[in-house]
Formats: structure tokens, C-alpha cells, sequence
């Protein structure tokens, strides 16, 4: 059974490791330990039902705690300086670089804007009171906003 | 999805709003007035979009991290170096990736643990804290 889940989920569970972390090779750690957890939790997984929720909610656990791990610096992507995306050209073009924004910023613009996680259910995740992670997205998106301003003002 | 739903979501009062992605995008893609007033949630999802593609294209070949090759480095690392562990190989190691071949070996970590592999077993390996896990069989590209 983990084989069709590893088949049938996994990309998935990289797109979101990629989103919540940022750095390929903490990407491929955690990646190994949403399986592993996924695996000890197979015999509790009913064949019948949606498997992602639980898988969703393994690798987003995963993810909180290498972050705890690793402290609140902000992420590095571990791409190759080509890697990274080229200035935009105009507004429909703008780019933002989310290595800028500390983990649990990152992580809770991405639960919100591409999990459609509530700040309820952000907050729940995180073990922080819902201001404070209101408080979080601000700064994140205040923080992506000053990167378009500065982009506007060097065009 | 309008934009005073957009307005609404985007203060963040209603702690139990979802952010919606597959109706915000669109909105955000045909309304020049919710791009003008929040020019970084277009930019975000953006972002949020072409990133793990990047991540993973930079990574070639390196994909899987269930694969026979960071397996067989990191049994490699850790019986050259002598210092972590001594590995007991009993049988022919994988021989090509691609396949999974019987392997029984038992590896002896520093912490006196030991972990047998079963035949056809694939190793979830952890590089960075030199231990072993088991994982079940399946195949490895």
C-alpha cells in the first residue's frame, strides 16, 4: 500500500516540502520522514477514505519540526545561482523571493495562500496563538511588498 | 470569489477564512484592481507555483530520495569511516540501480543498535543523524 501512496502522492508531498522549506536538501530529509511516519501509520489508514489529509498533515508536522530544528533563520534554497528566477519584466512578471521571509513566515503564507489552511487551523498546527500568526503573515506579505517596491523603484 | 471577499480574507478577521487558492489565483489573474492593491499575493502564488519545479530541476537524478545510490553512499560513508558503524554485508549488494536485489546485511551503529535488512527491503537512510530505518519493499528508480 505505501507504494501506491508513494505513487499516487508523492510529487505531491515534494511540491509541498519544496513550499514549506525552501532548500532542496531539507527537502529530501523531510521527504524520508513523512514516508517513515506515513509508514507507522498504515495499519490505522483505512483503504476506503482519502489518504492525503492524513499524508498532508504528516509531511506539514515533519516540516514544523526540522524548522524548529534548524532555529528561525531564514531559509536558503540551495539552488544554483541560475536556478533562481530572473527580474520580472513587468508587473504581471513580478517576482518574490521567499528566502527573505523567515521559516515560520514561509510556512504560514503557504499554508494559507496555497494549503487554504485557516489561521485557526495555521495557529493549531503551529502551537501559537492566532495573532501571532496573523501578526506573521503580515510582516511576510509587508516584507513581499517591500520587494516589489524595490523592484518598481530600480525599473 | 469578489473582491470585497478578497478585502475580507485578506484581513485576516475571520480566523476560520480559507485562502482559497483555486479561486483567489483566478481572481487575482482577471481583477487589476485587487492586483494594484495587493501586488505581492500575485507574485506569492507565482512563486508558490514554479518553486518546487526549480528545486527539483536543480537536483537531477536526485530525486528520489528512496534510492539505491544515496543507499549505497551512505552504506559506503559509513564503512569506509569505521567510526560510526562496521557493516556485516552476509550477500550480493544491490547491483545496478534501478533494481532492488536481495540484501541481508545488519548494520551496527554507534549506539549499539542494530537494524536487519530483509531481502528486498529498502532502506529509508538518514545521512544526517547516521541511523537506518527499514522500509517496506518497493521499487527504486
Amino acid at each position: 500500500m505505501i507504494d501506491q501512496l508513494i505513487q499516487s502522492h508523492g510529487d505531491r508531498v515534494l511540491a509541498l516540502l519544496s513550499r514549506l522549506l525552501g532548500n532542496a536538501e531539507d527537502v529530501k530529509d523531510v521527504y524520508q520522514e513523512t514516508w517513515c511516519a506515513v509508514w507507522r501509520a498504515l495499519p490505522r489508514l483505512r483503504p476506503e477514505t482519502d489518504a492525503w489529509p492524513y499524508i498532508r498533515k504528516a509531511a506539514v508536522r515533519k516540516a514544523l519540526d526540522w524548522i524548529r530544528s534548524q532555529g528561525s533563520r531564514p531559509v536558503t534554497t540551495g539552488l544554483p545561482a541560475g536556478a533562481v528566477a530572473a527580474p520580472a519584466e513587468n508587473r504581471q512578471e513580478q517576482r518574490v523571493d521567499l528566502s527573505t521571509l523567515k521559516n515560520e513566515q514561509r510556512v504560514c503564507l503557504t499554508l494559507f495562500f496555497w494549503e487554504g489552511c485557516s489561521v485557526a487551523e495555521i495557529a493549531g498546527e503551529l502551537g501559537v496563538p492566532q495573532g501571532t500568526v496573523k501578526t506573521w503573515m503580515h510582516r511576510a506579505r509587508k516584507e513581499l511588498r517591500s520587494q516589489l517596491g524595490e523592484e518598481e523603484a530600480s525599473a | 470569489m469578489n473582491c470585497e471577499d478578497i478585502d475580507r480574507l485578506l484581513s485576516l478577521l475571520d480566523p476560520d477564512a480559507r485562502g482559497d487558492r483555486g479561486q483567489m489565483r483566478p481572481h487575482f489573474r482577471s481583477c487589476s484592481r485587487c492586483g494594484e492593491r495587493y501586488p505581492e499575493i500575485p507574485a506569492l502564488y507565482r512563486e508558490l507555483s514554479e518553486l518546487p519545479d526549480r528545486m527539483l530541476a536543480a537536483l537531477p537524478g536526485r530525486r528520489r530520495t528512496v534510492s539505491f545510490a544515496a543507499a549505497a553512499a551512505a552504506l559506503l560513508l559509513i564503512a569506509v569511516t569505521g567510526f560510526l558503524s562496521t557493516v556485516d554485508q552476509k550477500t550480493d549488494a544491490p547491483a545496478s540501480a534501478g533494481t532492488v536485489r536481495p540484501l541481508l546485511q545488519t548494520v551496527s551503529l554507534v549506539q549499539h543498535r542494530t537494524i536487519r535488512f530483509e531481502p528486498n527491503q529498502v532502506v529509508f537512510y538518514r545521512t544526517t543523524r547516521g541511523t537506518f530505518r527499514p522500509g517496506p519493499e518497493r521499487p527504486v528508480r
